[in-house]
């Protein structure tokens, strides 16, 4: 095809971000290596424990992925399928667990689930006996479930708006089934989304750390994280350096098998503006209703325990001026990290559709890959790296500033990454040729065919990477403290003073402030084309 | 809101840059000892106003994460002193070599039988079982009774990332050495979790979860003193209880040995040590007033400890020796 050649000016600004990123990973990563390998003499160790770690961290994010996604497609299906008071409320509710730090989840499940909590005492009032114990593998899976479950099943409810809704009224005319419907409209588009997505779940469960401790029952359940975290601390560093190749190689692994899972040929996707409601018999109203009800239980629960416990405690006392800094500071921190991670994603999507758009899948997959790795790194590791890398700037609060809306942003971009990605191939597949004939291209290519119709998902990843960078506090931890202080951060620091009553103040604030963003965007919004 | 971001990125760049003339003196300690809630900030106003110079103050999570900071660093590191080190991590920091000699004589009014060349001793205090009296009638005397009874369920933290987990870790072996391998095991049947920090652990237990969390004999004091709560009670064992020293060291590199020295023996005068007392929870280490809520906390009746050589040389092994027995 003649046309198919593309001007430099469609490579250059994916590559830029490639380039960056890589750097930053690298450079982290490789000043590590370098000095664990001049600075230490340990030998690395494997042994039957570290096998038993691997095996089990594997198992574990493998079984919440499965759990979360196939709960996602049925939760996100019957919101889709009804319209209920509360609904957008239930929607803006999906992307919170995702933000809020570890230990106000475990607090929050606990209050739900445990010996004391509210299901215990509904059955001791209703003389039942519980004798559930959240603590051991089902604590580990309730935990990882409650964290990505409700965030995928938001992307599964967005992706059943993209489903054009001519599609579904010719599926009802046909006469199709409800399980045929599902089988061949919605199933395809459900995979095309959902596999990259559960990518991303596995490396989040496969990471995760200080919630699987807390509800493991004891450390024959641990992740190789904490092996990591161990040799950090040790200053085992070459120990360290080994284990995260090995958790990297298992993250690329996973997502090189979904790759190969993905179907060639999948439905092109457009958002609709309302979803379709098809008729549906009494039964099947009633079925749709209770998976809405005990979905939105399941997520809400543990989020009202924290809202009641902060309302409870809640005193202007507690407003100090800590409070508001470390609060501006988280704001300030979220915001900034939101714009560097979508510019980032728009400008490697960017050439990402026009790598699809001539067909030159694999380079796209790589430059996919490479924005996504990032979560594979461990934490602990990444942050040694930086600080390596930075550590003679450290006491400048400007520069720990950078460094911690960089890496948040690097954090949040696999997530928009996965949430655009599909939507912006599909539309250049659908107006590239269009749009070349009338000359439209650059920026205004980009606001009129791509901004306008995908205004929602835009926003919601800004949103979401908003949300994310907020109840972050990872590379803090090793930069900041005192003089630069963001609210989780506070938040840990007011438990560890025995500060019950403000820490869960705090953690309400934190709850709250995720809450306005969500909402404040969508009606930021509004549609007036 | 641009004008609030702008004067934001103004104040955090312009924040180093006032007064460069005062010598600096670059303290590195952990979070909590710097927090609002902790000694450190009132320790730097009193020691500036007496010095001429300016305290840096910089936090870093914890013990552990401030000796792998000065090795990340090495010679070129900025710290003059470092507060928070503890007894379990000397020999770390000794093979490290990273300190050098304080060359202060030992003081007259020192409560504890532990002085060191490199290292002063600033505060100490206890591992310890916290329970809830109202739950808890007949409170264990000893490990043996602890372990004696399969109904109590018991959470502590994670030896591998916690400086309490490790308390416990080292405590075990104290008292039992070789038979300790099946005092884990004994202990798996009754823990509810292990976590990763000791916020955790200490949620769960306030929460009801557990009957027992590892933590230290002063903690229910925090109770008394914040909430006038006076349920909380540690059990005090007959076998002894781990002690643990913090301690503060002047760094080998730092460009202000005298002005650090000086800052040490401030931290040793009664008026700083009563703060501690009364802001880090931790016993004095010299003889000094301490908060009223301490004496109703029972006195630990016997004090044990390891070497910092025993420690050192043990540690790996008593580690994996404990993950053994805890995950059959």
């Amino acid at each position: 095809m003649a046309t198919s050649r593309q001007p430099i000016a469609a490579y250059l600004p994916g590559i830029m971000v490639v380039i960056f990123i890589t750097t930053i990973v690298v450079s982290a990563l490789a000043s590590l290596w370098w000095f664990a390998f001049t600075n230490s003499d340990e030998p690395f160790y494997f042994d039957s424990y570290l096998w038993q770690i691997i095996l089990f961290t594997f198992i574990q994010a493998t079984l919440s992925t499965i759990i979360s996604v196939i709960l996602a497609v049925f939760f996100a299906k019957a919101i889709y399928q009804n319209h209920f008071i509360g609904k957008a409320w239930l929607l803006r509710l999906l992307s919170l667990t995702f933000v809020l730090p570890s230990l106000v989840v475990v607090t929050g499940l606990i209050a739900v689930y445990g010996a004391h909590g509210w299901i215990a005492k509904l059955c001791l009032y209703m003389n039942m006996d519980y004798s559930f114990s959240i603590y051991g593998l089902n604590g580990i899976l309730i935990a990882h479930v409650f964290l990505n479950f409700p965030f995928a099943s938001k992307y599964c409810y967005q992706s059943l708006l993209l489903i054009p809704n001519q599609q579904r009224q010719l599926a009802e005319q046909l006469g199709l089934s409800p399980v045929y419907t599902f089988r061949y409209l919605e199933l395809p588009v459900l995979i095309k989304q959902l596999l990259p997505l559960s990518g991303l779940i596995f490396m989040l469960c496969f990471s995760s750390f200080a919630i699987v401790l807390a509800l493991s029952g004891g450390p024959k359940y641990t992740t190789i994280e904490v092996a990591i975290y161990q040799a950090v601390r040790d200053f085992e560093l070459n120990q360290a350096v080994i284990l995260s190749c090995i958790q990297l190689l298992f993250c690329c692994g996973f997502l090189l098998l979904l790759k190969r899972l993905e179907p060639k040929k999948s439905p092109l996707l457009i958002n609709n503006n309302q979803p379709y409601v098809s008729r549906r018999n009494q039964w099947q109203n009633y079925g749709s209703y209770s998976i809405v009800a005990v979905g939105a239980l399941f997520i809400s629960l543990p989020l009202l325990t924290i809202v009641f416990e902060g309302i409870y405690h809640a005193s202007y006392l507690f407003l100090t001026k800590s409070l508001v800094v470390a609060t501006f500071t988280s704001i300030i921190v979220a915001v900034c990290s939101a714009v560097l991670a979508m510019l980032q994603a728009i400008l490697l999507l960017w050439t990402n559709s026009r790598l699809q758009f001539v067909g030159k899948n694999k380079l796209s997959e790589i430059l996919m890959l490479l924005g996504t790795l990032i979560l594979a790194v461990p934490s602990m590791v990444l942050s040694a790296g930086f600080f390596i890398v930075f550590y003679r700037f450290s006491d400048t609060s400007g520069v720990i500033f950078i460094l911690v809306v960089i890496s948040n942003s690097l954090l949040a971009l696999p997530f928009i990454l996965k949430q655009l990605s599909v939507p912006l191939t599909d539309l250049t597949k659908q107006y590239g040729f269009l749009s070349q004939s009338l000359n439209i291209k650059g920026f205004r290519y980009f606001y009129l065919i791509e901004f306008k119709a995908l205004k929602k998902l835009f926003v919601y990843s800004f949103t979401l990477a908003c949300i994310m960078s907020l109840g972050d506090f990872g590379i803090i931890a090793l930069f900041g403290g005192q003089q630069f202080m963001t609210l989780p951060y506070y938040l840990y620091e007011l438990i560890s003073h025995y500060r019950y009553p403000e820490a869960s103040f705090s953690a309400l604030l934190l709850l709250l402030i995720s809450f306005l963003f969500m909402t404040l965007f969508e009606y930021s919004h509004d549609d007036r084309t | 809101m641009l004008r609030i971001i702008s004067f934001f990125i103004i104040l955090l760049l312009g924040l180093p840059l006032f007064a460069k003339d005062k010598p600096v003196l670059t303290v590195y300690s952990y979070s909590s000892f710097l927090s609002e809630w902790g000694p450190g900030n009132k320790i730097k106003q009193d020691f500036q106003t007496k010095c001429d110079c300016l305290v840096n103050m910089v936090s870093i999570d914890d013990g552990v994460m401030i000796l792998n900071r000065l090795r990340l660093e090495g010679e070129r590191s900025k710290a003059d002193i470092i507060i928070g080190l503890d007894t379990s991590l000397i020999g770390q920091a000794n093979k490290a070599d990273l300190i050098q000699p304080h060359q202060m004589t030992r003081p007259t009014n020192l409560a504890i039988d532990w002085w060191d060349k490199q290292f002063i001793p600033y505060d100490y205090g206890y591992f310890a079982f916290i329970y809830n009296k109202e739950h808890i009638t007949s409170p264990p005397q000893s490990f043996a009774e602890l372990l004696n009874h399969p109904e109590w369920k018991i959470v502590y933290q994670d030896p591998r990332t916690s400086t309490p987990g490790l308390g416990l870790l080292l405590w075990v072996n104290n008292i039992y050495a070789q038979d300790s391998a099946n005092i884990w095991q004994k202990l798996a049947k009754q823990t509810l979790t292990v976590t990763k920090g000791w916020s955790e652990s200490y949620g769960l237990f306030l929460q009801g979860e557990a009957d027992f969390v590892l933590s230290y004999t002063t903690s229910p004091a925090v109770h008394m003193i914040n909430d006038n709560d006076h349920r909380y009670q540690a059990a005090i064992f007959d076998e002894g209880n781990y002690r643990q020293i913090e301690l503060a060291a002047i760094t080998k590199y730092s460009q202000q040995p005298e002005l650090a020295k000086q800052f040490l023996a401030f931290l040793l005068t009664p008026a700083v040590q009563q703060l501690i007392a009364e802001k880090n929870i931790m016993y004095p280490a010299v003889n000094t007033t301490v908060p009223a809520a301490y004496a109703e906390i029972p006195q630990v009746t016997k004090s044990l400890s390891f070497n910092e050589n025993e420690v050192f040389n043990n540690q790996k092994k008593w580690i994996k020796q404990w993950q053994r027995a805890v995950s059959q």
